[in-house]
């Protein structure tokens, strides 16, 4: 039995074996390859199908779908979520651990280093300047106990 | 198509769209499957469509589904029988082709097989036309133009099988 005509188009033979379930499992996908890119014989298949009694399922087809597609939304969605707050996450540990600016942490080492070792110098020299007021000081309350106790002595005469 | 109509089309072709994939695989609970497939890739891509055409669009979807699931458990029995095979050396038809004793019987071959493999074996094999050119010329996928080729090679092997047979 022909199923296809010599310009290669389905012939009534084989639509008829396809809607009353009768061609065998090659035929069929011999049909069904020719109708994913046939407009001319899926419209043929198709204005055959409106004579027949199109068959039921069981359970609601519609209602798995759509539930499939609000899943995978939501699963999209949560995955996208993710993928932003991960991005986020890595941005800010780079930003603060300063992998953006490392350029500047090397001029900002040469500057520290230079600031202290200015400011060793300059606590040197206060420490020299700590060190004679306190010296000064000491010798200050020396004098002044001294010249009070000679006071008393005197006093005792 | 935006969102809403596709709900709207997966109420109205429910029916239609299951009795394709039915009438494809011959199984019940595939064909529901292939009909979840079918909605949910025109879920994906519902913009390329218009709402006007919707139903050929969706009949369509369903055929490519049915297509490649027949053609994955055709090529799954194809290996197996490739396997026990193995020992057969019976030589290919293009090897055949070489041999000029054979060379008239294998046209006579090509000449009576029947659509969709006449047109598509006469231009590979008898007149030498790449698969891309048969494709353009056919109107035909070429991916559906190497599918046909490699079955019209398995066809014309059996029947150099059986001409051996004979002999």
């Amino acid at each position: 039995m022909t199923i296809f005509n010599k310009n290669g188009h389905i012939t009534q033979k084989g639509l008829f074996l396809l809607l009353t379930e009768k061609a065998d499992e090659m035929q069929r996908l011999e049909l069904s390859e020719h109708l994913s890119f046939c407009d001319r014989c899926l419209e043929e298949y198709l204005k055959e199908l409106e004579k027949i009694t199109l068959l039921e399922t069981e359970n609601s087809i519609s209602k798995n779908v759509i539930k499939r597609v609000k899943y995978k939304t939501a699963w999209l969605s949560q995955k996208n979520f993710g993928t932003v707050v991960a991005a986020a996450c890595i941005a800010m540990v780079l930003w603060t651990s300063g992998a953006f600016s490392w350029q500047m942490t090397l001029q900002q080492t040469q500057t520290m280093e230079r600031l202290e070792h200015r400011l060793e110098r300059i606590s040197w020299k206060n420490q020299n300047v700590l060190h004679n007021v306190s010296q000064k000081y000491q010798y200050f309350l020396d004098r002044l106990g001294l010249d009070r106790r000679e006071e008393g002595l005197y006093g005792e005469k | 198509m935006t969102t809403e109509q596709w709900q709207k089309s997966i109420e109205a072709y429910e029916k239609l769209i299951f009795t394709i994939c039915y009438q494809m695989v011959k199984d019940y609970h595939e064909a529901q499957n292939l009909t979840q497939e079918t909605f949910l890739s025109a879920y994906t891509h519902r913009e390329s469509c218009q709402i006007e055409t919707v139903k050929p669009w969706l009949a369509r979807i369903a055929a490519n589904k049915a297509k490649d699931y027949l053609k994955s458990a055709y090529f799954r029995r194809e290996r197996i029988e490739i396997i026990q095979e193995q020992t057969d050396t019976s030589p290919l038809p293009e090897s055949i082709c070489l041999q000029r004793e054979a060379i008239e019987k294998m046209k006579e071959h090509i000449l009576n097989l029947q659509e969709p493999y006449y047109m598509v074996s006469r231009m590979y094999f008898l007149e030498e036309k790449g698969i891309a050119d048969i494709a353009k010329q056919l109107n035909r996928p070429q991916k559906t133009v190497q599918t046909q080729l490699y079955r019209s090679k398995k066809i014309l092997r059996e029947k150099m099988k059986k001409e051996e047979g004979k002999v």
